[in-house]
Order: C-alpha cells, then sequence, then structure tokens
C-alpha cells in the first residue's frame, strides 16, 4: 500500500507540469518554417536538370579531349570504283537476247 | 467548435483551426509523453512533433476511430521513438551526472537527508517505469498518466480489453518487484 501511494504521489507530480502556453504557437512556427522545402522542391529539379545537362556536357568534352589526344598518320587508301563492272546492263538492254 | 468541422478546416489550410486543435488536445499528449522521458523539455519536444505528424498526417486520418485513439497512438510511437533515439545520449548523460556527484559529494552533504530521500525513492520510480517492457511501460501510462478506461486503451493499442487487463497486472506486479526495497527501508 505505502509502495502503491508513493507510485501514486510520483505520478501525481509529474501530471502537475504544465505544458509551456507558447508550445502551439512554436508547432506552427516550425510549421511554417518546414514549408520552406515546399518551395525550396520546385527549385530542386531545376539544379537536377542542370546537374544531368553539366555531366552531360563534361563527358562529350572528355571525349572530344581524350579524341584529340590521339596522335598518327592518317593513311588514304584509293579506292577506284567503276560501276559498269558492277552489273552488266547489256544484259537488259540488248535486243538480241529477247529472240 | 466540433472536432469534424475542425479537421475540415485545417484540411483547407486554416492554420488558426489547427491552433484550436493543439490547444485542446496538447495537456494530454504532454501528460503521456512526460509519463515516458519524465523530463519537461524532453516531452514538450516529444508534443511538438506528435503534432508536426498530425498536421502532416490528418489527410490519412479516416474517422474510423476517434480522433482522440488516432493521436493517443501517434505519441505513443513518437514517444518510443524518442526514448529509443535517445538512449544512448541518456547513458552518457547518466555517467556525466554520476561524476559529477561524485565531485559535488560535499556539497551534496549538506542537503536535507528527506530531500534526498525523496529523490532517491522517484529515481527508482522513475527507472522502474522505464523498465517495463514497451507494451506494458504503453498500458501503464495511458492508465495512470491519462486515467483512460481499459476499453479504450485497448483501442488505442489495437488489442482487447482482457489482454490490457493483463499488461497492467504484470505492470503492477513488476513495479512491486523492482521497488520492494523502498517499501523495505
Amino acid at each position: 500500500m505505502k509502495l502503491d501511494k508513493q507510485i501514486e504521489d510520483f505520478i501525481r507530480k509529474e501530471k502537475e507540469v504544465k505544458v509551456n502556453p507558447y508550445l502551439a504557437t512554436r508547432v506552427l512556427a516550425k510549421l511554417e518554417e518546414k514549408n520552406e522545402p515546399v518551395v525550396f522542391g520546385t527549385i530542386a529539379p531545376i539544379w537536377k536538370k542542370v546537374a544531368v545537362a553539366a555531366s552531360f556536357v563534361l563527358v562529350i568534352a572528355m571525349g572530344l579531349g581524350l579524341g584529340s589526344m590521339v596522335k598518327g598518320e592518317k593513311k588514304y587508301i584509293p579506292i577506284n570504283i567503276n560501276d559498269a563492272h558492277l552489273e552488266n546492263l547489256n544484259l537488259y538492254t540488248l535486243t538480241d537476247y529477247e529472240e | 467548435m466540433p472536432e469534424k468541422q475542425l479537421i475540415e478546416r485545417i484540411l483547407s489550410g486554416d492554420k488558426e483551426a489547427f491552433r484550436l486543435l493543439m490547444e485542446k488536445y496538447q495537456q494530454q499528449v504532454f501528460h503521456v509523453a512526460i509519463g515516458f522521458v519524465h523530463s519537461r523539455e524532453d516531452a514538450e519536444d516529444i508534443t511538438q512533433e506528435v503534432f508536426i505528424r498530425v498536421y502532416r498526417a490528418l489527410r490519412s486520418f479516416k474517422e474510423k476511430s476517434l480522433f482522440s485513439t488516432w493521436l493517443y497512438r501517434i505519441t505513443l510511437n513518437t514517444a518510443m521513438n524518442y526514448v529509443n533515439k535517445n538512449r544512448r545520449r541518456n547513458l552518457l548523460t547518466d555517467a556525466s551526472n554520476s561524476l559529477m556527484s561524485l565531485l559535488n559529494k560535499s556539497n551534496e552533504e549538506r542537503d536535507a537527508q528527506q530531500k534526498l530521500e525523496t529523490t532517491e525513492i522517484e529515481k527508482n520510480i522513475q527507472k522502474a517505469i522505464d523498465e517495463l517492457p514497451e507494451k506494458q511501460r504503453k498500458a501503464f501510462i495511458l492508465s495512470k498518466y491519462e486515467d483512460l478506461p481499459q476499453r479504450e486503451i485497448a483501442e488505442i493499442m489495437q488489442t482487447s480489453e482482457g489482454a490490457v487487463e493483463q499488461l497492467l497486472v504484470r505492470a503492477k506486479k513488476s513495479l512491486q518487484k523492482k521497488l520492494a526495497h523502498i517499501v523495505g527501508n
């Protein structure tokens, strides 16, 4: 019984503590403050897009840079192509074959 | 103003309505929170966190249960999260407090013996409550700090009234066992 009373007294003492009357104001201020990311949220995708575009530009620039670093003689092989040798058009144009 | 209307106004963006809702329930949330942390500052942090969560989740409140039941559930979860998160921090604080009390022993000796005893008893009760298993602790706090009937506690904890009764009986036995030495003194 004595113990029960001591526990009850302890709890009663804690229940006597009153909440800060400005707590509601503090919560509302916090909510206003936390609303900022909503505004920030509209900016963030723009930054993301810029970052993605910048990374593309960087990769292309690196590719061009690496490509231009390669040195050596360029060999040109002359190719002589005569279209007339590809297919004998006489087969279709000579009338002798039609007999 | 009826609660339903208040919630509708909050959902339509009326922050003043939310202030009214907070003022209506803040003491209840605070009582539960202080039952978990036994400190005004920490209980206020929990209360603040609870209402921020409520504001964000209000749209998901389906009115299948009472608003207060839903609010108590959020409070219990927030308080338990807070306690678990701060357990390590509290261990460090306790260690430093012990060290400080050793250093200031001469000052403490000047304090009245009665006051020291009371503080020691309170510390023991606080520790015993904190050491209760999670479900027993929740049921005990809702019952003793908020004087809620077992039926309402059962609804908040989503269990049966019989289970709540068992939890409260076990919590009481556990406290008696842990605090037996106080009565012995």
